[in-house]
C-alpha cells in the first residue's frame, strides 16, 4: 500500500468540478447586513472633509464609517496603514468611507452619495523617484509608527520605510578579480493576483462578546490574532473560519478587509455584515504583488568564474508596508541566485510611493531578485562569449558552499540545481551559444534559460500543527491548519498520513475547511511550506495514533507493543501478520466477548515548529531564512516577428529538485500554473498608473491576463535529491513554476530581437522601443 | 451589481418597441435600446450610465431574421455574433466579427448593439462599411430603409429614438475575397490595436480600419493611394497620410507603434488580395 507518490484525486475534485464547492462569499444568511467601501479617486491628497450626512439619510442604510471611527493602525510589519484614511489619502483606490446597510445596493448607493473634496498633493509615482532627497513625504508620521515584528528599520522624513542588506567577502578583493563585469537597470511593475474568488468577509459579533469571523483568507490565525490586537478582544474569543478559498497567490495573506467587517459590525449592534470586493476593488483596493527598480553589477574572472556582486534595489511597495519589509530580507537572503559570489554587496530598499499598497506576491521577491540576476548573467555571458547555460552550470552553489547569508549548504538543504539545469535544457532542445534561429521570412525562433533558487523566509518560530480522530469503522479524519485554496495541501496531508499508516488515501477524511477554534494552528498556508511543516505534524500526529492502537492491540493480542506493526488497517505481529487486530475493533476501545472494554477513542496530536532559523543581522545579513532551497530551471522557446515584434510563446519547460514527488500530476499542475503565472507576468501583466498615480487598467478587460488557448506546450519534469528532515525527502513546490519564468522569457526575447529586454512586462510595443533604443 | 433600478421593457413589434420607448422618453427616463446588453450591463454596474429603463429588443421577429433570397441577404440586428460567426452566411462578416470581444460575450453581443455601442471599435461594422449595404430602421415614424454608408461614418448617425431593425447586403457581394484581421497589444482577446478589414470588389479595393483612430474609418483617397503602382511599402507609407483624424495613444499601444502595426499589416493586406 502506498499513497505517497501517487496521483491521487485532490479530496474536493468532485465538489469544485460539479460546482458544489462552497466558497466564502457563497453563504447568506437571512438578516445579513452589507457594507461597502468608498474609495478614493485621488492617488496623494488631503481630505479637506468627508460628508455623509446625505448617505445617512439614504433608505436602508445603518452606518457610514470614516477615518475617525477608528482609532488603530493596521500593519503586520509596521502600524502604518488606517482602515480608512484618516485626512490623507496615499493611493487612488483607498476606502476612505464604509457603509453598512440592508441590501448591497443601498449601501453601494448610499457610498456614492458621500461628498469628497481633495486637495491633491504631488504624486510619487516611481520607487527611485520616492527615494530621492526631496521627493514629497507620503508618511511624513513615519518616525512615530509602532513597529508590530522585528526587523524593521524606518528612515523617519523620508518614504524610505525600511531597507535589508548584505554584507559578505570582500569587496575590494572581489573587484580585483573580477576581469569581466557587467551592469544593468531592471525594472518590474507591480502585479494584481488576480485570484478568480475576490476577497470577501462576513463578521458577527454575538452579545457574549464572540466574534465571528468567516474569510477567504490564506491566513485566518493572522486574522485571529491581529483582530484580537487591534480591537482588544481576547484571542480566543475571536473564531474564524475559512472554507475553501479560489486562489490566493500571496494575496490573501493580507489582513484587511476582516478589521473593516469588524468595524461594520461593531457599528451595527453587532449584527453579521459582509464585506466583498468587486473585481475592481480587488485589483485596486486590496493589496497587489510589489513592483521594482534594481540596478546590478557582476564580476567575473575571463574563464567564468563569479568573483563580485553589488546590487540596490528600490522596492515599490505602494502607499503602506504589509509583509514588503518581509520580501525585502527574502530578496537579500536569496540575492545571487543559485549561483556561488564569494563577495557579494546587496542593498534592498522597501519605498513607499502613491501606487496601491503591496503584500506577497507567489515566489515573494524571488521573481524580482531572479529576473535581476538572470538577466545580468546573461550579459555577463555575452561579455565572456561563453554558451549562457555552461555560465550557469560553471557556477551552481553546490554542497560545502555558502548562501549570501552565510548558511553552509548541503545536499539535503541544497539539491541539484546543475541536474535540473541540464534536463530543462534536454526537454527545450538548447542547442549551445543560444543564436536566434530564421525560421521564416520575418519570424525567428529563440530559446531563454534561467535558474531559480527560492526557501521559505518564514519567521523562526512559525508553527504547525495535525489532529487525527478515529472513526469506529478504522478511518480516519484529518484536521490541519492549512487552507485549501487550490494547491492540494490537505489532499498532500492526507497522503503522508496514509503512507505511513499503511492505509488508502480514501480512508483518511480531511476537513477542509478551517476553524480556528477547532483546527491546529498552522501558521499561514503561504512560502509553499505545508508540505513540509504540516507533513511534519502529520507524522508526529500518526506516531501519537500508532503509539495508541499499538499500546490497546497489545493487549488483545498479548505481547509487547514493541512486536506489532500497522498496516492495511490491521495492527499485526511483525513475525506473523495472520495475528491482528483490526483498527475498527480498537478505534474507539476494543470490547470483550463479555462486554468489558478497555481503551478509548484512538486521538492523535502532532505538533511542529521550526528549527534553527534566526532572523537576518542588518548590518551583514547573517542569518538562516530556512530550513532548504528548492532549485531548477525555466526554459522558454519563442516565436518573434521581426517586423512588429509580436510573438509566440511556443513551448515552456521548467524542472526542478522536488525531493520527492508526492503526487505527480498534481505537482505537474502546480508547475504548469506557475509557469503559466510567471509567462503571463513576463509578457502582459502590470498595474498601470497615470501621471497622476491613477490606476489605469483597474478591471479585467483592461488588466491582461493570459488566456486558456494561448498558454504555450508546458513541460514539467523533476529531479529528485531528498530533503531528509521532510516528510518522505519532499521539497517545497508550490510557488517555484513562476519563479524563473520571466527571466527565461526575457532572455529568449533579448536573444530573438538582438536587444536587451530588462523591464516587464515584454509587449510587442515593448520589445520595440528597447530596439529603437527608446525608453518608456 | 448595478445599483440603481430601472424599467425593463420587452415589445414584441417593432411598433411596440418604438411607442414605449417614446413614452419612456417623455417620462423622462432616458430609456435606451437594449440589443445584448453587454455594453449597458457593464457601464451600469461601474456606474457609467445610469438609464432609467431600457426597451429590449431581442423579442421582435424583424430583428431575428436571417435569410438569403435571390438578391439579398437580411441580417436581423439582434442576431448575434456568435450566431453569425456559425451560421456564416457572409464570410467576410463572419471574420470580423469573429474578433470581438471573446466567445462568451459574442453570445450576447448583437450586431446591431456593436455598431450601436459606445465602444469605439464597433469592428462588425467594418465589412458593412465597404458593401452596398442598406439598413432598415426602426422608429416613432415608421421604418425607412436607407444606404449602411449614410448613417454610419464610424459612428451610428441615427435619431435617438431609432434603432436598426435589419441589416442587408447584396447576395453578390458575399464571395468577394476579403480580408480580415485584428492586431491587439499581444493577446488574442483584446481590444484592437488596429483591425484591417479589406474587399476587392467592382469598385476595387477598399479598406476600413478601426482602433487606429477614435472610430472606425473608410477612407476613399486612403484605397486610391493603396492602388497606385509602386513597392507595397511605398504605398502604405503615402496610404497612411490619408488617415482622417488623430491616431490612438492609451494603454493598448502608442500612436507609434500603432503605425507600425498599421504598417505591416496593410502590407501583408496588399500581398494576400493584390491591388
Amino acid at each position: 500500500m502506498t499513497a505517497v507518490g501517487e496521483s491521487v484525486r485532490r479530496k474536493e475534485a468532485e465538489n469544485k468540478v460539479s460546482g458544489a464547492a462552497k466558497y466564502n462569499d457563497d453563504f447568506t444568511v437571512p438578516g445579513m447586513l452589507y457594507a461597502t467601501l468608498r474609495t478614493s479617486t485621488k492617488a496623494h491628497a488631503t481630505l479637506r472633509f468627508v460628508d455623509k450626512r446625505k448617505a445617512l439619510q439614504m433608505p436602508g442604510v445603518r452606518a457610514v464609517l470614516l477615518g475617525e471611527d477608528a482609532k488603530v493602525l493596521c500593519g503586520e510589519v509596521l502600524a502604518d496603514r488606517p482602515p480608512l484614511a484618516k485626512g490623507r489619502v496615499r493611493y487612488s483606490g483607498e476606502p476612505i468611507a464604509l457603509v453598512v446597510a440592508d441590501s448591497e445596493a443601498q449601501a453601494m448607493a448610499a457610498a456614492a452619495a458621500i461628498d469628497i473634496a481633495y486637495d491633491p498633493l504631488p504624486v510619487v509615482n516611481s520607487p527611485l523617484e520616492a527615494a530621492k532627497p526631496g521627493a514629497p513625504v507620503i508618511h511624513p508620521e513615519l518616525g512615530s509608527y509602532t513597529k508590530e515584528q522585528s526587523p524593521i528599520y524606518p528612515q523617519a522624513g523620508t518614504n524610505i520605510c525600511d531597507s535589508a542588506h548584505i554584507r559578505k567577502g570582500d569587496m575590494a578583493r572581489g573587484w580585483q578579480e573580477a576581469e569581466v563585469v557587467v551592469e544593468g537597470d531592471f525594472t518590474l511593475p507591480q502585479i494584481d493576483h488576480a485570484a478568480m474568488e475576490t476577497r470577501s468577509a462576513r463578521v458577527e459579533i454575538l452579545p457574549d462578546g464572540r466574534v465571528q469571523v468567516f474569510s477567504s483568507t490564506q491566513a485566518p490565525f493572522e486574522v485571529q490574532k491581529l483582530l484580537s490586537k487591534y480591537f482588544a478582544v481576547p484571542q480566543g474569543q475571536v473564531v474564524v473560519s475559512t472554507p475553501l478559498v479560489g486562489g490566493a497567490f500571496g494575496g490573501k495573506t493580507s489582513v484587511n478587509l476582516e478589521v473593516l467587517a469588524y468595524m461594520a459590525s461593531k457599528a451595527v449592534g453587532g449584527r453579521l455584515v459582509r464585506l466583498a470586493n468587486t473585481r475592481e476593488q480587488d485589483i485596486a483596493t486590496s493589496p497587489v504583488g510589489v513592483g521594482m527598480q534594481a540596478r546590478m553589477k557582476l564580476g567575473a574572472t575571463r574563464d567564468g568564474r563569479l568573483a563580485a556582486a553589488e546590487m540596490a534595489y528600490w522596492l515599490d511597495t505602494g502607499a503602506y508596508t504589509d509583509s514588503t519589509p518581509r520580501v525585502a530580507r527574502a530578496i537579500a537572503a536569496n540575492c545571487t541566485g543559485p549561483y556561488r559570489v564569494p563577495n557579494v554587496h546587496c542593498d534592498v530598499n522597501v519605498v513607499y510611493t502613491n501606487h496601491v499598497f503591496t503584500t506577497a506576491y507567489r515566489g515573494f521577491g524571488h521573481i524580482n531578485l531572479t529576473f535581476t540576476v538572470e538577466r545580468i548573467m546573461e550579459k555577463l555571458a555575452h561579455a565572456l562569449g561563453v554558451d549562457p547555460l555552461e555560465l550557469r552550470k560553471r557556477n551552481v552553489l553546490e554542497p560545502g558552499d555558502t548562501t549570501p547569508t552565510t548558511v553552509r549548504l548541503t545536499r539535503s538543504n541544497l539539491g541539484d540545481t546543475a541536474k535540473c539545469l541540464e534536463r530543462t535544457a534536454e526537454l527545450i532542445g538548447w542547442t549551445p551559444g543560444s543564436h536566434a534561429e530564421r525560421i521564416g521570412p520575418h519570424t525567428v525562433r529563440a530559446h531563454g534559460i534561467a535558474a531559480f533558487w527560492k526557501t521559505s523566509s518564514s519567521p523562526p518560530d512559525a508553527i504547525s500543527g495535525a489532529l487525527i480522530t478515529m472513526n469506529k469503522d478504522g478511518t480516519m479524519n484529518l484536521a490541519t491548519g492549512t487552507v485549501e485554496f487550490g494547491a492540494g495541501t490537505k489532499t498532500t496531508a492526507a497522503q503522508i498520513l496514509a503512507e505511513r499508516m499503511g492505509m488508502d488515501v480514501d480512508q483518511i477524511h480531511i476537513h477542509s475547511d478551517v476553524n480556528t477554534k477547532v483546527d491546529p494552528e498552522h501558521w499561514k498556508t503561504v512560502a509553499s511550506m505545508s508540505t513540509y511543516m504540516s507533513g511534519r505534524a502529520v507524522l508526529e500526529a500518526a506516531e501519537d495514533v500508532i503509539r495508541q492502537l499499538k499500546s490497546v492491540a497489545a493487549t488483545v493480542l498479548r505481547c509487547p507493543p514493541a512486536d506489532l506493526e500497522v498496516g492495511g488497517g490491521r495492527v499485526y505481529l511483525r513475525d506473523d501478520p495472520q495475528q491482528y487486530v483490526a483498527f475498527k475493533d480498537i478505534a474507539h476501545g476494543y470490547k470483550y466477548q463479555e462486554g468489558d472494554s478497555i481503551g478509548g477513542q484512538v486521538m492523535g496530536r502532532g505538533s511542529f515548529i521550526m528549527r534553527h532559523l534566526t532572523l537576518l543581522d542588518q548590518k551583514t545579513g547573517q542569518g538562516r531564512p530556512g530550513p532548504a532551497w528548492t532549485v531548477g530551471a525555466t526554459a522558454v522557446e519563442v516565436d518573434l516577428d521581426t517586423r512588429d515584434f509580436t510573438y509566440r510563446i511556443r513551448r515552456a519547460a521548467t524542472v526542478m529538485d522536488a525531493g520527492k514527488v508526492i503526487n505527480p500530476r498534481t505537482a505537474r499542475g502546480v508547475v504548469m500554473g506557475g509557469m503559466n503565472m510567471g509567462l503571463g507576468y513576463g509578457s502582459r501583466e502590470s498595474m498601470l498608473y497615470s501621471d497622476q498615480g491613477e490606476v489605469l487598467n483597474g478591471q479585467l478587460r483592461l488588466y491582461k491576463l493570459m488566456r486558456y488557448g494561448e498558454q504555450p506546450e508546458y513541460l514539467v519534469d523533476f529531479v529528485e535529491t531528498p530533503q531528509v528532515d521532510s516528510p518522505y525527502g519532499a521539497r517545497p513546490i508550490g510557488e517555484h513554476g513562476n519563479l524563473a519564468a520571466p527571466a527565461a522569457l526575457a532572455n529568449a526575447l533579448s536573444v530573438a530581437a538582438g536587444v536587451p529586454i530588462d523591464e516587464l512586462p515584454a509587449t510587442p510595443e515593448h520589445i520595440w522601443r528597447a530596439t529603437k533604443g527608446v525608453h518608456r | 451589481m448595478i445599483r440603481f433600478d430601472f424599467e425593463y421593457h420587452r415589445p414584441e413589434t417593432v411598433r411596440q418597441a418604438a411607442d414605449v420607448f417614446r413614452e419612456l422618453s417623455a417620462a423622462g427616463k432616458s430609456p435606451l435600446y437594449y440589443g445584448g446588453g453587454t455594453e449597458i450591463v457593464t457601464s451600469a454596474r461601474l456606474g457609467q450610465s445610469e438609464p432609467g429603463a431600457v426597451v429590449d429588443l431581442k423579442d421582435i421577429p424583424e430583428l431575428g431574421v436571417l435569410e438569403m433570397d435571390d438578391g439579398e441577404l437580411t441580417i436581423g440586428a439582434a442576431r448575434t455574433l456568435a450566431d453569425l460567426s456559425e451560421a456564416d452566411p457572409w464570410p467576410f462578416l463572419s471574420a470580423a466579427a469573429g474578433r470581438v470581444a471573446d466567445h462568451t460575450a459574442r453570445c450576447r453581443i448583437t450586431l446591431g448593439g456593436n455598431i450601436a455601442g459606445q465602444i469605439q471599435y464597433r469592428e462588425a461594422a467594418l465589412p458593412l462599411m465597404l458593401a452596398h449595404a442598406h439598413a432598415v430602421l426602426a422608429g416613432p415614424k415608421g421604418q425607412r430603409e436607407v444606404p449602411f454608408q449614410e448613417i454610419f461614418d464610424g459612428t451610428l448617425q441615427i435619431g435617438e429614438d431609432e434603432f436598426i431593425a435589419q441589416l442587408k447586403v447584396p447576395r453578390d457581394e458575399l464571395d468577394l475575397p476579403f480580408f480580415s484581421r485584428k492586431r491587439t497589444r499581444l493577446d488574442w482577446v483584446d481590444y484592437p490595436l488596429v483591425t484591417v478589414c479589406a474587399v476587392r470588389g467592382e469598385d476595387g479595393l477598399q479598406v476600413a480600419i478601426s482602433g487606429y483612430c477614435n472610430a472606425p474609418f473608410h477612407s476613399r483617397a486612403l484605397d486610391r493611394a493603396l492602388a497606385e503602382d509602386g513597392p507595397a511599402a511605398d504605398r502604405v507609407r503615402r496610404a497612411l497620410r490619408h488617415v482622417p483624424s488623430p491616431v490612438v495613444s492609451d494603454v493598448h499601444g502608442s500612436a507609434g507603434y500603432r503605425e507600425l502595426v498599421l504598417t505591416t499589416t496593410l502590407v501583408d493586406m496588399l500581398q494576400e488580395l493584390g491591388r
